[in-house]
């Protein structure tokens, strides 16, 4: 190590000062998305270890509450992406009528009881465009594809959600 | 109009984890904090040097002498890919009285010189009197790069009958034979590795996850453990990695095939007039997924450079696949394709238009067999039975139907679909 990095702020102390602020945070939003406690857990020390390489980069980022959610949200969108290649759940839903509107008011509960069974890249998209409220350049970003196709997706997602949804008020 | 996927919204709510969990956390990071940069995320440069802690020693652990072993540690390590294995144990006077190094699946032992002991090195002796053989995968590479480093190129790398190898002398004397083996020679020593071709694995697709959960439970005594989703399950205790996965309206085996390069395997996929997705790095290894000119989805996969995926040997175990029957519409179409991206060749079988899959002239692993003639393309799993009897009555049991037993040269075989509509055999094998 040269002189210029002892110069440097060690942004280490900051970090462990944000944890307690930041970790219920973090780990309710992970919690609340991925709704298993251990998933949120490993999830929730994966977002922090990547933090601590993070603040080491030159500049480091702004650190906060916010940043640290952002990052738990690429940790989230990077396990989708390992299940998603783990169940080869990759399949298209057939005969889609991407501009039939829903005119319906979702059950909020039953709502996310029909997302934890979708697959896992149907899971993802709705999550980061909908739970999130990202827009959908975002939401690209995050899942490493191209707008067009996360669009594609994302109505892909909605006709198998709107299909299980109204299966799932049918036999409730 | 709203759209009433907005009613998903949910802001972060904050939730305060298990105190133990938070407390082992804030340790953690501030481990990773005083760690040098960089260490934090390497997991899998963790896992490696584990995976050499954990290798259990063979029979036989070659303990070698060199003039500098500080210096020999080192260059084990760049030229020829050993890993670490824990810390050298220092002398009072400074030479390393024992370390340890893997290389693949083996140890290697060294330490310095002890001539009071008349423990010697080969430069010290006028040469060696015995040669270490190491198997990796790129032989031309290795040694390649072992030259570069230093050591003096006895014999250059070339094909022999029983493998492709060259010898090197190392810069502190010791002379290794590095070879590729073919993968015969491998399947003798030991359980057979992966080859290019090879299924890796492989997921049984089903309508409903659950009922197909109970019938093999009953029928073949799986036993599972929870996948990633509700509706996948892995199934435990097989040789092979399989799972169970639900939803699936065509009922099928999917399957994932080795490569050895999954970038090149892509390429032949796409160039056999199929379709592939850019390859991902997974932690097991590199995938992508792909459909064959007629539709029928797999995936190749590439395992890690220092893995070795065992298949299992010896007779097979009950619940076990035995066989594989890829039914095609057009069986021309299909050699063509897995001919070229997996490197089967085939032989006439026996039933018409019926096809059986080798590499270099050994059955694939699982044995697989090519039929054409059906509308859309299907995988037929056969499973290994004890008693096919009793096998045949549990499947009626439990919802399904089944072939009264059928005597083949093979075994004795039933044909056999579940509760669900999925097509499998039964196989009671001699």
């Amino acid at each position: 190590m040269g002189p210029r990095a002892e110069l440097r702020p060690d942004p280490g102390p900051a970090l462990l000062e944000l944890y307690d602020a930041a970790l219920p945070e973090v780990y309710g939003y992970l919690l609340s998305r991925c709704g298993q406690r251990s998933l949120a857990e490993d999830l929730t020390a994966e977002t922090f270890l990547a933090a601590v390489e993070a603040v080491r980069k030159s500049p480091p980022p702004a650190m906060s509450t916010a940043w640290l959610v952002g990052v738990a949200r690429h940790k989230l969108a990077d396990h989708w992406r390992r299940s998603e290649r783990e169940e080869r759940g990759l399949r298209l839903i057939g005969d889609q009528r991407p501009d039939d509107p829903w005119d319906e008011r979702l059950d909020a509960l039953l709502a996310r009881e029909v997302l934890t069974a979708l697959g896992p890249h149907h899971r993802a998209v709705l999550t980061l465009r909908y739970l999130d409220g990202l827009p959908v350049s975002e939401v690209a970003a995050h899942l490493g594809r191209t707008v067009h196709a996360t669009e594609t997706l994302l109505v892909r997602a909605k006709a198998a959600f709107r299909q299980a949804y109204q299966r799932k008020e049918g036999s409730s | 109009m709203i759209d009433p996927f907005e009613a998903l919204r949910e802001p972060v709510v904050p939730v305060d984890p298990d105190p133990r969990f938070a407390a082992r956390l804030r340790a953690r990071l501030e481990r990773a904090l005083l760690e040098p940069e960089g260490a934090t995320m390497t997991t899998t440069t963790q896992t490696t040097d584990q995976s050499a802690v954990d290798l259990p020693l063979h029979s036989l652990t070659p303990y070698i002498a060199v003039d500098d072993a500080r210096q020999a540690l080192d260059w084990y390590v760049r030229a020829l890919g050993a890993r670490r294995r824990g810390e050298p144990i220092v002398m009072d006077d400074d030479r390393i009285g024992h370390v340890e190094l893997a290389f693949g699946d083996s140890v290697l032992m060294m330490a310095d010189e002890f001539a009071e002991m008349g423990l010697l090195g080969p430069k010290a002796r006028g040469g060696v009197s015995q040669s270490l053989r190491l198997e990796v995968p790129d032989v031309d590479g290795t040694v390649r790069r072992a030259v570069e480093l230093g050591a003096e190129l006895e014999r250059p790398v070339t094909d022999y009958p029983y493998g492709r190898s060259g010898v090197i002398i190392d810069p502190f004397g010791h002379r290794w034979m590095v070879a590729a083996a073919p993968s015969t020679a491998a399947t003798e020593r030991t359980a057979p590795a992966l080859r290019q071709g090879d299924v890796a694995y492989s997921s049984l697709w089903v309508p409903d996850v659950e009922r197909a959960v109970a019938f093999y439970r009953t029928v073949l005594g799986w036993r599972y453990v929870p996948g990633s989703e509700p509706r996948s399950r892995h199934v435990e205790g097989l040789r092979r990695s399989m799972g169970l996965y639900g939803g699936e309206g065509h009922p099928t085996t999917f399957l994932c095939f080795a490569v050895d390069e999954v970038s090149a395997a892509v390429e032949r996929v796409r160039a056999a007039g199929g379709t592939a997705e850019e390859p991902s790095q997974e932690p097991w290894g590199l995938i992508a997924e792909c459909t064959d000119d007629q539709g029928m989805r797999f995936a190749l996969f590439e395992q890690p450079a220092n893995a070795t995926s065992e298949i299992g040997d010896g007779p097979y175990r009950q619940g076990e696949i035995c066989y594989l029957t890829i039914e095609v519409p057009d069986s021309a179409r299909a050699r063509a394709f897995f001919g070229a991206v997996l490197g089967w060749e085939f032989t006439p079988g026996q039933a018409e238009d019926g096809w059986g899959a080798q590499i270099g002239g050994e059955e694939v692993r699982y044995m697989t067999g090519l039929h054409g003639g059906h509308e859309r393309s299907t995988v037929v799993p056969m499973y290994f039975v004890d008693d096919i009897e009793s096998a045949v009555e549990r499947v009626r049991t439990a919802g399904g139907t089944a072939t009264d037993p059928d005597r083949q040269p093979y075994g004795i075989t039933a044909d056999c679909v579940d509760d669900q509509g999925s097509h499998f055999y039964l196989g009671q094998l001699s």
